[in-house]
């Protein structure tokens, strides 16, 4: 927490900050927040009918990833609102793991927490990954940052009876005699469980942006990342099925209008830089 | 592959179907619809589309994993393994087609700065996940801007673009693309021998990659022949081994096909020339 009077910091750029003046912006300090979290385990009493829904979400695991991201995002909203901020742009978010600390993640965000002339000094401070300039962009045509959506979704889907025939040739794992077959097929089975499974992680980082009141999100990234595992059916004789761990997170600036949409023709120049 | 084979690979394309669209992805459609936009769109872009008169509605996908099955080629013999090109011209269709249905569920008139991603994950070799993502949009006059066949149009434009080509008097009617797997036949023992160390073309590796690239350009342009487009523009060559062995390339070849839009015969005006000095 900066004193009265001390000087301030800032990750901006100096076209950014330099359009501060223009917006009635004024940066406070850098901000910051983090959380380490352990990501629990999750058995799972496995339905053990072969033919039936493939695609199950490990809620646990899921809660890990947006509970942590909540209490990081919850950190730097706290030491904003502590220095009186109305705003933290050019947020950041990074994951990382340290050896020292096994099966955890370590979710930091950082952004620069700003003070907006005129604003309600009561309001919520709102984060956003927008730069100075691109937040200056949205003002000028009647809108504004509303806040971050995100959400994250881990879902388990276990390998079909066509996803094992097509794994069973070439150097695959579960090597057969019979081999992979010659011909091209879709995996439908697979197919609607990824896809589903995007659509759930996009849905509720929707919701999220609703919350906001936001009226759109901009500048989605859809990361996905799927590893193989083997869930044990802790009941009846103590099966077991394979598939893959897969997690989707959905990250994105909501955005709201405050007044009628005004956008005028950008000028063309050609540049003659190189 | 001849023409007639490609057309039963095709996916039916039926705008009020939402087959192979999931039920979660309904839902999430629902609430694009009830007025909350989503987009991938940077805000350059996202005010660029605004300004052009279009409005995003919401980012619609469309995924396919695909087993590509499996085709064996003479070690000498230079040829289009056909089973390839059909697998990863069928998937990127099938893909194509269900965003292309999210999107009409939407309303659109077409849709931004698709990107089409081949994923691979580790679990299967022959296996992949065909995956078209990007933003529907539609014109805030409501002024029709499908394509000539009903069908959303499709574009792998940036916003930057697509308002450039507006003002240009053109239209992007949908993207267009070819694909060719093609096998490079092995150099034979004395064949390689007799060229050590002299400087020579390797006219069978020149020719074999040449047929292959024209092959697949040749599908794109018979592509945007047949929606009736103008042209195309910003195409994009890939020769890419999807695990095939080095001497299994495909070359894919994917562009925007572009047609004038009606009652707009205007020019951009000529560029201001700048220099940046930073």
């Amino acid at each position: 927490m900066p004193a009265a009077g001390a000087a301030f910091t800032s990750d901006l750029s100096v076209s950014g900050f330099a359009l501060c003046n223009n917006l009635g912006l004024r940066p406070i300090h850098q901000v910051m927040g983090s959380s380490i979290y352990q990501i629990g385990y999750q058995g799972s009493t496995w339905p053990m009918m072969m033919g039936g829904t493939i695609l199950t979400e490990l809620d646990t695991l899921s809660q890990a990833w947006n509970e942590v991201r909540g209490n990081a995002l919850g950190r730097l909203a706290q030491e904003a609102r502590e220095l009186g901020a109305h705003a933290v742009v050019g947020v950041q978010l990074r994951i990382g793991s340290h050896d020292w600390a096994e099966g955890s993640i370590e979710y930091v965000v950082l952004g620069t927490a700003v003070h907006r002339e005129g604003a309600d000094p009561t309001a919520e401070p709102i984060l956003t990954e927008l730069s100075v300039n691109d937040y200056m962009k949205l003002v000028q045509a009647g809108m504004e940052p509303a806040g971050i959506a995100a959400w994250s979704s881990v879902f388990f889907a276990a390998y079909s009876f066509n996803a094992v025939l097509g794994m069973s040739g070439g150097r695959g794992q579960m090597s057969s005699l019979l081999g992979a077959p010659a011909y091209n097929y879709e995996l439908e089975e697979f197919t609607q469980a990824f896809y589903s499974a995007r659509e759930q992680a996009m849905a509720r980082m929707g919701a999220q942006a609703q919350s906001l009141g936001a009226s759109g999100i901009v500048g989605v990234r859809i990361e996905h990342s799927a590893r193989r595992h083997t869930i044990g059916s802790s009941s009846l004789g103590g099966g077991e099925r394979s598939g893959l761990v897969v997690e989707f997170h959905a990250i994105g600036t909501a955005i709201k209008e405050t007044a009628g949409a005004k956008l005028w023709p950008p000028e063309t120049t050609i540049d003659l830089t190189s | 592959m001849s023409k007639g084979e490609r057309e039963t690979d095709t996916p039916g394309y039926d705008p009020t179907s939402l087959e192979g669209v999931p039920e979660a992805g309904r839902a999430r459609l629902e609430q694009n619809r009830a007025g909350l936009f989503t987009s991938d769109l940077s805000v350059n872009e996202f005010l660029l589309i605004k300004q052009a008169g279009f409005d995003p509605l919401g980012l619609v996908v469309g995924s396919s994993i695909y087993h590509i099955g499996i085709q064996v080629s003479g070690w000498k013999k230079s040829q289009e393994m056909t089973v390839l090109s059909e697998a990863m011209y069928g998937a990127r269709q099938l893909a194509m087609t269900r965003m292309e249905e999210e999107a009409d569920q939407l309303g659109a008139d077409g849709i931004v700065g698709v990107r089409l991603d081949i994923g691979r994950y580790e679990w299967g070799q022959d296996m992949a996940e065909f995956i078209a993502i990007g933003t529907a949009v539609k014109h805030r006059e409501g002024v029709l801007h499908r394509a000539p066949n009903g069908r959303p149009f499709t574009s792998d434009l940036s916003g930057q673009d697509f308002w450039t080509l507006l003002r240009t008097g053109h239209r992007p009617v949908g993207m267009v693309m070819g694909s060719c797997v093609y096998h490079v036949a092995h150099r034979g023992m004395l064949q390689s021998m007799a060229q050590t160390g002299r400087n020579v073309e390797l006219s069978n590796f020149t020719q074999a990659l040449y047929d292959a690239r024209e092959l697949a350009m040749e599908r794109m342009q018979s592509e945007a022949q047949e929606i009736g487009a103008e042209g195309i523009v910003g195409v994009d060559l890939q020769e890419k081994s999807h695990g095939w062995g080095s001497h299994t390339i495909e070359f894919f070849a994917v562009g925007t096909a572009i047609m004038p839009r009606e009652g707009h015969d205007e020019k951009i005006e000529a560029p201001t020339p700048v220099l940046d000095l930073s």
